[in-house]
């Protein structure tokens, strides 16, 4: 068999696998991990810096 | 090192805030205030309503082709980040820290798919005159994202909250 077939067979096998892989071979976890696995989406949000406020910002706040 | 230099406030060095894909809110809150100042945090006054946040988004999503089916099709998202309180005076010097904390928030999270993230509260520091500090107080995330019960990736970033009001996020290897 070759390598591409063998791979759509595990594929067929683990087409509705839902578990917590405790019932799995080294061989169909290294599958998954390898063909199935998310790809990091782009952007996103993210707040990296924020800037300095003066006192009389300050002091329109609340007292503790 | 003066009154006004001498800072204590932190009470919690580490938190796992998410454990296993588990929110585990950072309820007790690190401050950073005069050790002189023997009411704590009360004993400031100026405290600015405001908290300050500094956060970070982790998106991602399963393949095109289903190739285990429609249990994957949850995609993975994540917000995490640190806020804080600032600007507190004690006997009208310096500026302080309060209420900083981690948090995450887990918008989904995809079948054997699983997140972790500590959070290391650092030492407090301060900058500048030593009569009229800015404290500052820094966090070190490590996250770690595990697919198909193997880790696949782990990263850290570095928050620095200020009592100015300033911060800064940056990103370290992974």
């Amino acid at each position: 068999m070759s390598e591409s077939q063998n791979q759509g067979q595990q594929g067929q096998s683990l087409e509705n696998y839902s578990g917590d892989g405790s019932d799995l071979t080294e061989e169909q976890r290294q599958y998954l991990h390898t063909y199935a696995k998310h790809e990091v989406s782009g952007g996103g949000d993210q707040q990296t810096e924020v800037g300095a406020k003066s006192l009389s910002q300050n002091a329109e706040g609340e007292w503790a | 090192m003066g009154d006004w230099t001498d800072l204590v406030g932190k009470v919690i060095d580490h938190a796992n805030i998410l454990d296993a894909n588990v929110e585990n809110p950072q309820t007790t809150h690190n401050h950073v205030y005069p050790r002189a100042a023997q009411g704590g945090v009360s004993d400031l006054r100026g405290w600015n309503a405001e908290q300050e946040h500094l956060w970070d988004a982790f998106n991602s999503d399963p393949p095109q082709i289903p190739l285990v089916g429609g249990t994957l099709a949850t995609p993975n998202r994540l917000t995490y980040g640190v806020s804080w309180r600032y600007g507190g005076q004690w006997q009208g010097h310096g500026r302080y820290v309060r209420d900083a904390f981690a948090w995450v928030r887990v918008h989904g999270i995809g079948a054997a798919q699983r997140f972790s993230i500590d959070a290391h509260w650092n030492d407090p520091e301060y900058e500048g005159d030593e009569q009229d500090p800015i404290a500052v107080i820094t966090c070190d995330f490590t996250v770690k994202w595990e697919q198909f019960w193997m880790t696949d990736q782990q990263w850290n970033l570095h928050f620095i909250m200020k009592g100015d009001g300033s911060g800064r996020m940056t990103y370290g290897g992974g």
